[in-house]
């Protein structure tokens, strides 16, 4: 039986037990002493306060148990950690008195937080209160995890943004690597995909090779490459005869040692990416390929096969058919691709500390994110480091949203 | 019905196009492979070495008899009362190599060097080198020391190893 409106008990159940959940939460995060202990004590205010309101709009004897585990969990957290659990046993017996009197819309809500909350949890602890965190560390004046310092506000971004050179530097090189290999990779792997998209002979083995780059470790993968780009052993240098070129230490740009020749001297950003730079995304275009074939795959077997029967009896050539009916109707995938590509090629990182350790000669091949990891861990300026990964997450924020704002007006979602 | 390619030229195409891309594609995999089963001095060539001798049936073949001269096909060894024989291919008989078995420095006794009889003669083409162990011991090594005439053409033998530099190329001395 329901009650009067002025008693309705609404969707505070479920507001209990998400006061009671971060409680749980925050005791966690005062035993690791991420917290001060009087943030326990406030969360343990909301959640009783929640409680109480709830429990006095309907007020029935049999809550009382229930607002004694509540109690008794609150009370026993302060001292053990465990204990807070007993706040969502407590959370339990209420529900139990409450439910008869909830709506079938408001008991679902309850148990549909129920299960979402160990996700919703572990999204917390693992993803935003770090991030969040990071944006606090960028604040501070070079945090170590080890001294003492303090708050600076604005001071790492002002040096970041106007007075570090390698900051814009790494941001070029970036650049740079996803202007070159996001587009390239997309349009070889629609390529690859179209053809093995055929009728052909030894299909899966043909599929397998292209794939096999994707499944080895990054690691390992780029440790190969040093290899094939070893000066004295290495086997590009045997292929094109050019004992003894270097090219992960040759900071010259492509495009300026390419102008040369014609007495155009081209410097800075315009000078392109090195030739070190080049070897590491013929590299990283070897490594994902396989992916984006596999995607361009699933995206063609998406392809209504009656458009090419139609086409054909009008007579359509071979490249038409691709020109003007895969090409269009791909554009769902190769803007996923886009999307993905563009966010990851931001993110290198691993083949470049492997093949070039230190950044390349000059900082040729120093990357936004091996600039972040070598503030962080090899100075220990984990602020500084932290102001680079805000300053990175709105880059890539912004980008992307261009990108679906201008790409996706061209996007064909129904075929 | 997907778009057909009816004419052979653009079918062989297709095929080389694909067979190219794979191509490019494995052979880093493959070269991973390869030079993982590669001694030092192979992996450290100029000229690259397609099929490590590791790899090659023969060499198994060889070390295999040379396995079961010695004790078993398997496991190897050097029993008592075998004799196992190696051979160095010279072409021409020059003078004959040195061969020992090198004693632990300080040691009174070595049963190995103590027990074995050693045995060098020339056949068409090459040296043989005949170990017989005549003790009542049996081992699972034998360290063996051969020397030869610098008067023989050189490659002949393995060229000694390379000096494995550590540090020599950044980017492998970061991850060894």
């Amino acid at each position: 039986m329901r009650l009067g409106a002025a008693g309705s008990l609404s969707y505070r159940p479920a507001l209990v037990l998400g006061a009671a959940v971060l409680l749980a939460l925050i005791r966690l995060a005062v035993e690791l002493e991420l917290l001060p202990g009087w943030a326990y004590g406030l969360g343990a205010l909301l959640l009783l306060g929640a409680a109480l309101e709830a429990t006095l709009r309907a007020f029935r004897l049999w809550l009382l148990p229930g607002l004694g585990l509540l109690l008794a969990g609150v009370g026993l957290g302060y001292s053990s950690f465990p204990a807070v659990l007993l706040v969502l046993a407590g959370v339990g017996a209420l529900y139990l008195v409450w439910s008869p009197q909830m709506s079938e819309r408001e008991q679902a809500a309850f148990w549909g937080w129920l299960l979402v909350w160990p996700s919703v949890g572990l999204l917390l602890v693992w993803q935003v209160i770090p991030s969040l965190y990071a944006l606090w560390i960028s604040f501070l004046d070079r945090f170590n995890f080890i001294g003492e310092s303090r708050f600076v506000g604005l001071t790492n971004y002002e040096i970041l943004l106007t007075r570090d050179l390698l900051f814009w530097k790494a941001i070029a090189n970036t650049f740079w690597f996803v202007i070159v290999t996001v587009p390239l990779g997309i349009v070889l792997a629609t390529l690859v995909a179209i053809l093995l998209n055929e009728k052909v002979r030894l299909q899966g083995f043909f599929r397998t090779l292209y794939f096999l780059p994707y499944i080895t470790a990054l690691t390992a993968a780029a440790a190969v490459w040093d290899w094939i780009y070893n000066p004295e052993f290495g086997f590009l240098n045997w292929l094109l005869g050019t004992p003894g070129l270097d090219w992960l230490s040759t900071p010259q740009g492509i495009f300026a040692l390419a102008l040369a020749p014609l007495g155009i001297e081209l410097r800075g950003f315009w000078a392109g990416p090195s030739v070190a730079f080049l070897a590491i995304m013929a590299m990283s275009l070897w490594h994902l390929l396989g992916y984006q074939i596999v995607v361009v795959l699933a995206g063609l077997q998406n392809i209504p096969k009656e458009y090419y029967e139609a086409a054909q009896l009008d007579g359509a050539s071979w490249w038409q058919q691709q020109r003007y009916i895969t090409w269009p109707l791909l554009s769902p995938t190769t803007f996923f691709l886009a999307t993905l590509g563009l966010i990851g090629a931001f993110q290198v990182f691993t083949q470049v500390l492997i093949l070039t350790p230190t950044g390349g000669v000059l900082q040729d091949t120093l990357t936004i994110t091996l600039y972040l990891y070598n503030k962080g861990f090899r100075d220990s300026d984990f602020s500084y480091a932290s102001a680079i990964a805000m300053v990175v997450f709105v880059v890539i924020l912004v980008l992307t949203v261009i990108q679906q704002r201008v790409l996706e007006r061209k996007v064909a979602y129904e075929a | 019905m997907r778009p057909d390619l009816r004419s052979t030229a653009a079918r062989l195409l297709l095929y080389l196009v694909l067979s190219g891309g794979a191509l490019a594609m494995a052979f880093p995999f493959y070269w991973m492979l390869a030079t993982s089963l590669k001694s030092p001095q192979e992996a450290q060539q100029s000229q690259p070495v397609w099929i490590p001798e590791r790899l090659k049936a023969a060499n198994w073949k060889a070390a295999a008899q040379l396995g079961a001269q010695g004790g078993s096909a398997l496991w190897g060894g050097y029993q008592a009362g075998r004799t196992v024989t190696l051979r160095i291919y010279t072409g021409e008989a020059g003078p004959p190599p040195q061969v020992r078995i090198p004693t632990a420095a300080g040691a009174f006794f070595d049963p190995r060097a103590e027990g074995s009889q050693i045995q060098t003669r020339f056949r068409e083409g090459y040296w043989e080198i005949a170990v017989t162990n005549n003790s009542d011991q049996s081992f699972r090594l034998l360290p063996l020391v051969v020397l030869i005439s610098k008067s023989y053409p050189t490659g002949l033998t393995r060229p000694p190893p390379a000096p494995v530099t550590e540090g020599s190329n950044p980017g492998s001395a970061y991850l060894r």
